[in-house]
């Protein structure tokens, strides 16, 4: 998509296309002089056409417009007898002048249609792209929204209408409770998506304490983690890291929700922080049955799930993931575990800063 | 909203004067001088920041902003324009009344004294008068930072403080702190108080607004 783009940054605008006539008009009046002796009059003027030509192509009418000026100027000062004056004996020349200012005006016309159908033509591809986007996160919303508000729907009409024991209502309430949250979840997820894979996400970086964004990531999906053991290590070595707090807390919260999901079995989760030369490290480890072979890169695309798409879930917490940490400058991997079952969920975030001072106290 | 929370609060004993705009909210507000201003930041009419603003000109009953979870920046305005604590939309009954007690409990000690004398909460005892601190029985050592930020902390137990206000009760006034000083002396705090530092149950991280001594850690 972006390379055809690119193809428009090659006209020159502005001061630069003038700048571009008055050295292709130079150039050419320099080769012009050099062989003058050698080519006829109307070759020189077929040479200061070239000229015209090259300048349409590159820029726009303004510039095109200058250089039949300049050419004609230069073609009348240096090759034409009074030689080294602007005088003209003969009405030929304003002939000469006006072919190449129509050349000129024709040429650059022409192209700037073309340039601006290809801008056309481009835009109408991205919006076709948009529109496929838009359905295709459309279908998987309703279907998302759908199933916990039918729960929703059914769950309090039934307490609305039919006569329920203390024991059903409560399960009533426990589920018209836990599909909401659900929802929530997957709102916050979709807002998510479309501030960080929006154009305008804006990271707002600060000095943290690495440990307390783990812990702040941990306290969220403290619910979801329930009875779960969580082995937390960060290295003493980390100090200040620059990132956005807020943004890697979710991060955080993606991959231990994660990790949480795909491992039905209730086992450990862990967390660790380390920081190396130039990077500062983030590793969610779960006992889970680990990523098939071949998934390393699927699993971070948007609304992709793994298994059987009984785990509920957006489908969107890895790709947030990976859009939060690339806008660091960072990088995100998923891998099995070499040493026992499981998956491992990393990034990286790189440190090129030194971290700034704080200044020191004597113990009470 | 409004049905929920009327029903909420209704039911758990409390008055309420519900007003649906910024201007009448602050009539209502001079007229029946309530103990706790609940105050929804998505006012149809004005800012819920500048409603907060206006508030705090003629009052100082403490009000809780409601907000929703796109709208953090406006969260740490209302704080830092004197806003007492906020919500953040979904939020459970048990939250809002907890900080709604939360909210009525500054109002009594504001009327008593500034700060109490002795602040307990779970394991960890604070001693103002003795500046002795004890976590499981045991005396622990604070830099004066350390202790300053603690009583900051326990003054204002269970209330969310941002890291502006953190910096200046602690650093002063006039300091040029930095929100990351604050950073690094709470992970100090954390492991010389907290079980286990990166899980706090204390002195938790309210992320992206500041910090709060959680009364729930108390176990009342």
């Amino acid at each position: 998509m972006q390379e055809s783009h690119s193809k428009g940054s090659s006209t020159l605008d502005g001061w630069r296309g003038y700048l571009f006539a008055a050295l292709v008009v130079t150039t050419f009046a320099g080769i012009g002089w050099l062989l003058r002796n050698s080519l006829a009059e109307a070759d020189v003027g077929m040479t200061f056409l070239l000229a015209v030509v090259i300048v349409a192509h590159r820029t726009s009418i303004g510039p095109s417009l200058a250089t039949a000026g300049l050419s004609v100027a230069a073609f009348d000062f240096l090759f034409v007898p009074p030689f080294y004056t602007f005088a003209v004996r003969e009405a030929q020349y304003l002939v000469t002048f006006a072919a190449m200012a129509v050349v000129g005006v024709t040429i650059s016309s022409l192209t700037a249609r073309v340039r601006e159908r290809e801008r056309a033509a481009h835009e109408a591809r991205l919006l076709v792209e948009a529109e496929q986007v838009r359905n295709a996160l459309l279908s998987s919303i309703s279907h998302d929204v759908r199933t916990p508000l039918g729960s929703l729907v059914g769950s309090a009409s039934a307490l609305l209408e039919e006569h329920l024991d203390e024991a059903n209502r409560a399960v009533l309430l426990e589920t018209i409770y836990e599909e909401s949250r659900h929802l929530q979840r997957l709102l916050d997820n979709l807002l998510q998506m479309t501030r960080v894979t929006g154009n305008a996400m804006s990271v707002r970086k600060e000095w943290q304490v690495p440990e307390e964004v783990v812990g702040s990531a941990l306290r969220r999906v403290g619910d979801l983690l329930g009875e779960r053991l969580v082995e937390v290590e960060v290295d003493p070595k980390v100090g200040l890291a620059r990132f956005d707090g807020m943004l890697i807390e979710l991060v955080l919260v993606n991959l231990i929700e994660n990790s949480v999901k795909y491992d039905s079995s209730g086992g450990p989760v862990g967390l660790a922080v380390r920081s190396t030369q130039d990077e500062l490290i983030w590793e969610v480890t779960d006992a889970g049955p680990g990523l098939p072979p071949g998934e390393e890169d699927v699993i971070f695309r948007k609304f992709y799930r793994g298994g059987d798409r009984t785990e509920r879930g957006s489908g969107l917490g890895l790709t947030i993931a990976k859009a939060i940490v690339e806008a660091h400058g960072g990088r995100i991997w998923g891998c099995n575990r070499s040493e026992q079952r499981g998956a491992v969920f990393g990034f990286g975030l790189p440190a090129s800063e030194a971290a700034p001072p704080v200044p020191a106290e004597e113990l009470a | 909203m409004q049905r929920y929370l009327r029903t909420l609060l209704r039911s758990s004993g409390y008055i309420l004067h519900v007003e649906s705009r910024g201007q009448d909210a602050i009539a209502a507000a001079a007229q029946h001088l309530p103990d706790v201003i609940l105050l929804d930041l998505g006012l149809p009419d004005v800012d819920g920041v500048v409603v907060t603003r206006q508030l705090r000109e003629w009052t100082m009953t403490p009000i809780l902003v409601l907000t929703a979870r796109d709208m953090e920046r406006d969260k740490v305005e209302a704080l830092d324009a004197g806003a007492d604590d906020y919500l953040t939309k979904p939020f459970s009954s048990r939250e809002l009344l907890a900080r709604v007690r939360v909210a009525l409990r500054h109002v009594a000690l504001r009327r008593n004294d500034d700060a109490e004398p002795v602040f307990e909460c779970g394991d960890l005892r604070v001693d103002h008068g003795k500046r002795l601190v004890t976590v499981r029985g045991e005396a622990i050592k604070l830099t004066p930072i350390e202790y300053r930020l603690l009583t900051v902390l326990t003054k204002h137990a269970g209330k969310v403080l941002t890291h502006r206000q953190i910096l200046r009760e602690v650093w002063g006034p006039k300091s040029t702190g930095y929100p990351h000083y604050v950073r690094v002396y709470m992970l100090q705090l954390r492991r010389k108080i907290e079980r286990d530092p990166a899980r706090p149950t204390y002195l938790v991280t309210e992320t992206g607004v500041g910090y709060r001594l959680d009364l729930e850690a108390c176990g009342s």
